[in-house]
C-alpha cells in the first residue's frame, strides 16, 4: 500500500491524490534549483508532477497549487522571507494558496474561439516556464475541437505549437490576448506575498501570465545542498540508514529522524555530564 | 493527441473559406487574398528592430506577404503594397489605430479606392542627349534592389548613417529606371542582371537629371502618403500598426 496526499485543485476543481516527495526525488530537484535556470526548473517540476500523480494536470496554476501544498506538508509549512530592513518574516505556504486559490476559483478563466467549424479551448496558461510573451500567449490555448475530435493542445511539443500557432490567421492572436487583458484585469490585485507596511515588507504580485509562480516554487523548494549532504552523512554513518533508505524517506521523515538522535544524544550527554561531575567532587565522608 | 499536419491542413482551408476582396490599382479590380498569419504579423513586429534597415526590410517582408497572400498570380506594383497591406491589416485588427491617444478610424481610407495614376511610365530628355523611362516598380523589382541593398550593408557594417541613408536613396531611384538611352546606346534596365551595374550607369548621370527623377520618385510617394492620410493623421505602414 502506498501512501497518497488528496490535493485540491481549484481550476480544474478536483481532488488529485499525490505520492509523498522522497529524498531521491528532492535531491535531483534541488540541483535542478542549483542550476538557477528557470527553463530547466520548470522541466524538473513538470516531470515531478507526473511521477507523483500519474495525472495530467492541465493548467500551470493547479499545478501550482500541486507543488506549493506538497511542499508545506512533506517539508513545512513555514518559509521565511527578508523585509526591506533584512528582517526575516515567516510565511505559511498554505495560507497564502488558500487566500490566492479563493479568488482564482471564482474567476471565470475559459473562453473559446471559433474558426468556422474549428473551436480553440482558452483558459489560464498550461505551463510553468515561459521562455517570452509570446509562449505565454500560445500556453493560453488548452485545446482544439474540430468537430467531434478534442486534440489536446497542451501536450504538444513547444515545436509543434509553434507550427500551429504560426499558421494561425493573425486576428486570432488579437482574440487570445483579449482573452488573457479580460483575466488580468480580474486577478492583477493578487499578491503571492501582501504588501505589509507594518513589518517593512514589499508584496510581489501574483501574475499569471509571468514566471513568478515558478521563482516562488523555485525559492520555497531551495535548500543548501551542502546541508542536505550533511543530513544524508548524519543518518546514513550516526543512525545507520542505508543509502537507499534515506533516498526513500521524505524530507520530513529525515528530519524527524535527525532530531531524535540529537535529543537521544544530548540527553546520553547530560548523563555523561552528571557522572562527570560525580566523579570530580571530593568524597567528603570519612 | 491529435495529427498536427491535420490541423494545420484544416487552418489552411479556414484561410482559403476567409478570403479578402482587395482593390488592386495596377488590376482595376478586386483580387482575393488569404488573410495575414500570425507568422507574418510576427514577421512584421521582428523587422521593427533592424535599425537603419528596418524600412528595407519591413518592405521585403510585405512584398513576400503579397505574394505568398493573393489568390492569382499577378504583378503587383509597390503602390498596389500600401492598398493591400492595409486591407490585410484592418481584416486582422479591425478599423481602429490609435496613435498619441487619438483612436483613428481606417475604414474611412479603406472605403476609397486607390486609383493608379495613369502616369505610371515618364520619359524624361535632358538636353537632347539623354532620354530616360521611369516605370513605377513591380515587386519583385523592389524585393530584388532592396536584398542587394541589405546584402551590401551587411558586408559594409561600419557604413556611417549619412552615407547609409544616401545609398538608399539612390537604389531607391534605380527601381524607377527601366531605360537609359544616351545618343544611340539603349541601355534596357530590365535586361540587365547586375545591379551593380545598373548604378554605375545612374551615378555616372549628370546631376541635374536626379531632381527629375527623385520628382517621379516623389509623386508616388505622395500619393501613396495621400491615400493613407484620415483626419489630417498619415497612417505609418510599418510594424506600429500591426501590434494593436
Amino acid at each position: 500500500m502506498e501512501f497518497k496526499l488528496p490535493i485540491y485543485l481549484p481550476v480544474c476543481k478536483k481532488t488529485v491524490l499525490c505520492r509523498e516527495l522522497c529524498n531521491r526525488d528532492y535531491f535531483q530537484l534541488l540541483k535542478y534549483i542549483t542550476t538557477n535556470n528557470l527553463a530547466y526548473i520548470g522541466s524538473a517540476f513538470e516531470e515531478l508532477i507526473i511521477k507523483l500523480t500519474d495525472k495530467e494536470i492541465v493548467s500551470a496554476y493547479d499545478k501550482f497549487v500541486l507543488l506549493s501544498t506538497l511542499r508545506s506538508i512533506i517539508i513545512g509549512d513555514y518559509i521565511e522571507i527578508y523585509n526591506t530592513q533584512k528582517e526575516t518574516i515567516k510565511y505559511s505556504i498554505s495560507r497564502i494558496i488558500s487566500n490566492l486559490s479563493s479568488e482564482i476559483s471564482n474567476v471565470n478563466h475559459n473562453s473559446q474561439i471559433q474558426l468556422d467549424d474549428l473551436a480553440i479551448n482558452l483558459s489560464l496558461p498550461t505551463t510553468l516556464y515561459f521562455d517570452n510573451t509570446e509562449d505565454v500567449i500560445k500556453n493560453s490555448i488548452v485545446d482544439i475541437i474540430d468537430g467531434k475530435k478534442v486534440i489536446k493542445f497542451y501536450k504538444y511539443s513547444n515545436d509543434d505549437k509553434d507550427i500551429f500557432f504560426d499558421s494561425l490567421p493573425a486576428n486570432v492572436l488579437l482574440k487570445i490576448q483579449e482573452h488573457m487583458s479580460s483575466i488580468m484585469q480580474k486577478i492583477d490585485h493578487l499578491e503571492l506575498i501582501a504588501t505589509d507596511k507594518r513589518v517593512n515588507v514589499e508584496g510581489i504580485a501574483c501574475n499569471l501570465y509571468s514566471n513568478i509562480l515558478l521563482e516562488f516554487l523555485k525559492i520555497i523548494y531551495s535548500q543548501d545542498l551542502m546541508q542536505f549532504y550533511e543530513l544524508q552523512y548524519n543518518l546514513t554513518t550516526k543512525l545507520n540508514v542505508s543509502y537507499v533508505q534515506f533516498m526513500d524517506m521524505t524530507p520530513a521523515e529525515s528530519k524527524i529522524f535527525i532530531n531524535f538522535y540529537k535529543k537521544e544524544h544530548k540527553a546520553s550527554q547530560t548523563e555523561n555530564n552528571k557522572i562527570n561531575l560525580a566523579v570530580a567532587a571530593p568524597n567528603t565522608d570519612i | 493527441m491529435g495529427s498536427l499536419p491535420n490541423l494545420v491542413n484544416k487552418l489552411k482551408e479556414i484561410n482559403h473559406n476567409n478570403l479578402i476582396d482587395i482593390f488592386i490599382p495596377s488590376q482595376n479590380k478586386k483580387i482575393k487574398f488569404l488573410p495575414l498569419s500570425v507568422k507574418q504579423q510576427k514577421d512584421i513586429i521582428k523587422s521593427g528592430v533592424e535599425g537603419t534597415t528596418s524600412v528595407i526590410v519591413l518592405n521585403n517582408i510585405f512584398n513576400d506577404i503579397i505574394t505568398k497572400n493573393s489568390t492569382e498570380k499577378k504583378s503587383y506594383n509597390i503602390l498596389d503594397r500600401c492598398a493591400i497591406i492595409l486591407a490585410l491589416r484592418v481584416d486582422a485588427f479591425g478599423n481602429n489605430f490609435t496613435n498619441n491617444g487619438i483612436t483613428y478610424d481606417l475604414s474611412k481610407i479603406t472605403k476609397t479606392e486607390l486609383k493608379q495614376p495613369d502616369n505610371t511610365k515618364v520619359n524624361y530628355t535632358y538636353k537632347d542627349i539623354i532620354n530616360i523611362t521611369l516605370e513605377v516598380p513591380t515587386i519583385e523589382q523592389d524585393t530584388a534592389i532592396n536584398t542587394y541593398l541589405l546584402d551590401m550593408f551587411k558586408k559594409n557594417e561600419d557604413t556611417p548613417l549619412s552615407e547609409a541613408i544616401g545609398s538608399i536613396y539612390i537604389y531607391e531611384i534605380l527601381k524607377y529606371l527601366t531605360e537609359v538611352t544616351v545618343d544611340d546606346t539603349e541601355i534596357n534596365f530590365s535586361a540587365l542582371n547586375s545591379i551593380s551595374t545598373k548604378i554605375s550607369v545612374l551615378e555616372n548621370l549628370p546631376a541635374g537629371i536626379l531632381t527629375d527623377l527623385i520628382k517621379f520618385v516623389q509623386t508616388f510617394r505622395d500619393i501613396e502618403s495621400n491615400y493613407l492620410t484620415v483626419d489630417e493623421f498619415t497612417l505609418p505602414l510599418d510594424a506600429r500598426i500591426f501590434t494593436q
